[in-house]
This record gives structure tokens, sequence and C-alpha cells, in this order.
């Protein structure tokens, strides 16, 4: 388990993390959200002790990871899949790691197998491509069969049987009862691997919660509803709290109603009901909502300006008209 | 690519225990580091090359009757010190600033946690390097030594008493290799370690050098110029004209041994300070 206790860290003026205090449980995969700035990165240096807390502590099983005799076997880390010289071979690499815990050539095969490096692993860094490095990272991470798994953006740059892999990799170490700790900007890939949440949003803790709460809070009552008689249902729903949008001909949502009470409408009427849901936030949806008021850099709403003006076709025509 | 999923387990928890970080294992660890570099091996090899250039051209060179005023060891023992001490220099900075270059830093950092500690096993794990290149380009000198001087048709003096001289360059070696090195860890870049290195071994000797004339009292700075302490130290005298016990050997080697004391505390506390 790891405990982040007023976990606070500034440079200069500004604070990246602002008095984070959260426990990430063993025995689940919990993800780790925020917006770009928000101290996902610093925080995650932090409890590998990188980076010096500014003030708060970081307990790795109720003690701090540098009074650790053996910290491999203790947590595993993916912060970077960059960080190997570019000239050295994945697997001396693996070596060099493993060697500083007595760890020999056997484990590193071991790991070069399973995470399929190993026609590679005597290949420079160099070669490698941002997916074999994401795969690199990960058998570093694991190389001392550790407690505790972080993992900064893993599926970066993999292929989709790579991020199948590392979907059923950390479902398998949490299921061990391993604490997992993965961090991810893609929503769908966290949705489906997270059993619970850390959001933050510029330095300060948005949500700690498990993601089946945390997207039932963040959803509206709402029914889908696909049926022949889809407009006269709506009509029948009619009401100053009820809204009804049209999806299709044939399907609506309507938003203030339980799927329950439009299946007894459609029931007292006799209409058909071929599809009845409930509508559900995505995550990204919900994540959305919540961090809307943390983003931190914001992309423009509209296209870029192109810095030289192009001449319209019409133009173009009329030129050569003239000409 | 083929993936597996079956984790492949160490130990029982209890059997872990087994696999605790040690110093030793460090070591060990940054010895397979250096030796997955290619920039050590080109290192040593320059170091031996350049050993060999120098005391091939010196002895085809100088004047016949010049020939055996420094016998063996001694004579290669300077030249290979003195002439190439931009090699170890060069190296130790390069082994120190690739951690940063690559960002391998935080995984080593974050894998071995004492930091200190781990500086001091790649110190150890330099000078086991530096020693073994030394030794090696000492014995190519003076293989080519002999060779070019037979080829001169003069015989020279091997004294094997002096055999100690070997030991001095070695040693003069890998005190400018760590050199090297704590200036790397200290700049975390190549090219800064590297300048810098150059400025403090002959730019700041220029320098003193010149200032003396100005200034008179200079003259009792030249001693505690790096190159000028390594000169000292290989028995080399004559950079400096002052002849106090700074200048001698054990001097010399003082002064080495106090640059390398500042500037290896210097990066032994902000490694230990900054973030990774």
């Amino acid at each position: 388990m790891i405990e982040l206790i007023d976990l606070t860290k500034c440079y200069g003026a500004t604070t990246a993390v602002d008095g984070l205090s959260v426990s990430i449980q063993s025995g689940m995969v919990t993800g780790f959200l925020g917006p770009n700035g928000a101290g996902k990165s610093t925080t995650m240096r932090m409890i590998v002790g990188l980076d010096k807390p500014t003030a708060g502590r970081v307990l790795i099983d109720g003690k701090a990871l540098i009074d650790d005799p053996a910290p491999m076997t203790t947590i595993g880390a993916l912060l970077d899949a960059g960080t190997v010289p570019k000239a050295c071979s994945g697997r001396n690499y693996l070596l060099g790691l493993a060697a500083t815990h007595g760890f020999g050539a056997t484990r590193v095969d071991q790991l070069l197998e399973l995470t399929g490096l190993t026609a590679v692993a005597h290949r420079p860094f160099k070669t490698y491509s941002l997916g074999m490095g994401q795969r690199l990272g990960i058998a570093a991470a694991l190389i001392g069969d550790p407690e505790i798994v972080l993992l900064d953006e893993p599926v970066n740059g993999l292929d989709p049987e790579g991020v199948l892999w590392v979907r059923s990799l950390v479902k398998q170490l949490a299921a061990e009862g391993r604490t997992v700790f993965l961090s991810s900007h893609l929503m769908s890939e966290m949705a489906q691997t997270a059993d619970h949440l850390i959001i933050l949003g510029r330095g300060h803790l948005l949500a700690d919660t498990p993601m089946d709460e945390f997207l039932r809070a963040s959803s509206e009552v709402a029914s889908r509803v696909r049926s022949p008689q889809a407009a006269l249902l709506a009509q029948a729903l009619a009401a100053p709290t009820v809204r009804v949008s049209f999806e299709g001909p044939d399907e609506i949502i309507v938003h203030g109603v339980q799927p329950g009470a439009v299946g007894q409408v459609a029931a007292q009427y006799g209409w058909v009901i071929d599809g009845l849901a409930p509508v559900i936030s995505s995550l990204e949806d919900a994540y959305m909502q919540l961090t809307d008021s943390s983003v931190e850099y914001r992309s423009g709403a509209t296209a870029p300006q192109p810095l030289y003006a192009r001449p319209s076709t019409s133009n173009t025509t009329s030129d050569k008209e003239t000409h | 690519m083929t993936t597996a999923l079956s984790i492949p387990h160490v130990a029982a928890p209890a059997d872990r225990r087994e696999h605790n970080r040690t110093f030793t294992r460090m070591i060990a660890s940054e010895l397979i580091k250096a030796k997955a570099l290619p920039s050590t091996l080109w290192c040593a090899v320059l170091t031996v090359l350049l050993g060999m250039a120098i005391t091939a051209g010196i002895l085809g060179l100088i004047q016949h009757d010049s020939l055996g005023s420094h016998p063996l060891p001694r004579g290669i023992a300077v030249g290979l010190t003195l002439e190439s001490a931009f090699v170890p220099i060069i190296a130790g900075c390069l082994l120190a600033s690739v951690e940063y270059a690559s960002n391998a830093i935080r995984t080593t950092l974050a894998t071995t946690q004492r930091r200190v500690a781990w500086l001091g096993a790649k110190a150890v794990a330099s000078v086991i390097i530096q020693v073994i290149t030394q030794l090696i380009a000492v014995i190519m000198c003076a293989i080519v030594a002999v060779t070019v001087c037979a080829a001169r048709g003069v015989s020279l003096a091997v004294e094997p008493h002096q055999i100690g001289w070997i030991a001095l360059c070695v040693l003069g070696a890998v005190m400018l290799h760590l050199m090297g090195l704590a200036l790397g860890m200290l700049t975390r870049s190549a090219a800064a370690s590297i300048t810098i290195s150059v400025g403090i071994m002959w730019v700041l000797l220029t320098i003193v050098d010149m200032a003396s004339y100005m200034l008179p009292w200079m003259v009792h700075v030249l001693p505690a110029v790096p190159y000028n302490a390594l000169s000292a130290l290989v028995g080399a005298n004559g950079q400096s004209e002052a002849h106090t016990w700074w200048t001698t050997q054990l001097g010399g080697g003082t002064v080495c041994l106090i640059w390398l004391v500042v500037f290896s505390a210097g990066a032994a506390v902000l490694l230990k300070r900054r973030d990774a």
C-alpha cells in the first residue's frame, strides 16, 4: 500500500502538488488521472524518491522507501520509456539493473520473454520502436517481482496486441494482491483497466473514488429507448422535468426518467420496446465534467489561422482568366 | 511481437531478503553498464593507442643522445599520464553524463535509492576499468618504446626498481578519471563537463602561468593548478619554478586529491539534494 500524507511539491512559486493525502490500496488497479500539469508525474516521481517533497511524506507499506533494503522487490516503476542509453542493448540494460539486487541473467531472460523482446534483446536501444521501449520499461519495472507497480502511460506507442497485453497484465498483477498505480490519458483504456480512480487538478485532489461510484455519481438519470413508437412515447412521457432528445427515428433519450418508468408507460399503451437501457456517462464525460475548471493548458477552440493567406480557387481562376 | 502473460515470480516473500541491494552488487551493476557502453571501450582503446603513438613519436623524434635519459618505465609513465591526460578525464565526464543524457539516472536512483552509495559504487567501478586500461596502455607503450629504440640502435635502460612509476601513472589517470566523473555528475552534461575539465586542466594553467609574469606572487599558486600537481605527482617537475613541498610527488598527489575531494563532495551533495 502506498500512503501519501499531505504531500506537497513546489518549484519556486509554482505549487505542482498541494497537500495531497491518499492511500493507494493493494489488490486493485488504481488509475491516476488529471489534465496536463496537474501534478501526476511529479507525484509518481516523489513516490519512487526521485523528487524530494517540499512537505509531507510518502510511506510504502508503512515505511519510507529509502529505508527499504531491497527497493526493487518492493516497488517497480515505469516512469519514462526512453531512459536507456541509446547504444546499450535491452538485455544489458536489464542485466545492469538486475545486478543491483543480485538478480541474474535467468531472471532477465524470463522478463524479456514475458514482454516479447527476446528476439531484439541484443539490439541497441536506439533501434527500438516506442512500443518496444515501453515493453522494455515494463520488463525493468518487473525485475524484482515487486509488490507495488507504478506505470506512467504504459500503453503509449503500443500496438493493439500490446495494449491488450498491458491491460491483462495489470489486471493479473492486481489479482495477485499487488498494488498497481497506473497513469494514462487514454480514458477508454483506463475505463477498462482501473478499479479505483485518483484524479488531480492543478495539484489538488479532485476525486478518490471507486470507478463505478465515480461514473454513477457523474451520470444524470436518463434512459435510452428504441421503439417503433418512439415519437408517441416521447409525447406520453412529456413533463416539465423531462427532456427528450431524438437520436434517430426510432431512438430517443429520455432525460429525467428511469428506464423502469419508461417501460411502465410503454406497457400501459401496449407499445413495443426494442431496447431500453440506462444512460451512464462514459469515463471521458465524467472526467471532463470534473476537471473542466482545472485544465491548465487548454487548446484553442478554433482551427489555427494559416500564417500566409492562400489565394482562393475563384481568385486563382480569375487570375488565370485575366492573364 | 508475441508476449506472455504469466508473470515469472522470483521467490517466496521470505526469500526476497536474498535480493537486498548491497554496495558490491551496485559495483557489479555499474561494471555491467560501463561494459555495455561503447564509449567505455572507445576511451580505453584511445588511451592505449594515444599512449603508443605518443611514445613512438617522442622516442622516434628526439635526438639520439637524449634517448635513455628517462629510463623505462618512468619515461612512459610521465609521457602517458601528461600527454594523454584528457582521455581519462573525458571518459569520466562521459560515464557520468550518459546517465543524465539518457535519463537512465532516474531508473538507477529509483532502483537503488541510496544515491551517495550508488555514486561510490560507480566510482569504484570506474577505478577498476581505469586501472585495467592504464596497465594495458603502459605495457603496450613499453613494447613500442623498446621496439622504436631497438630500431634506432639504442638499448633503453630498464630499471625494475622504478616499477612504482607505473603505479603513479595509474594513480594519476584514476584521479583524472574520477575528477571527470565528479564534474559530469555536477554539470549533468557531457559538453559542460568536458569544457570545464579542459578549462581546469589546461586553460587555468595557461592563465595562472601568464599571470605569474605580471604578479610574482602567482608563482606560489602554480603548484595548486591541477596539471602542475599531476606533473609533480608523476615526477615531471619543471612546470613550476618554485620548488617547495607542493612540487614534490607527495605534494602534487595531495593537491590532486584535494581537487578530487572538492569535486566529489560537490557531486555527492548535489546528487543527494537535487531532484533526479
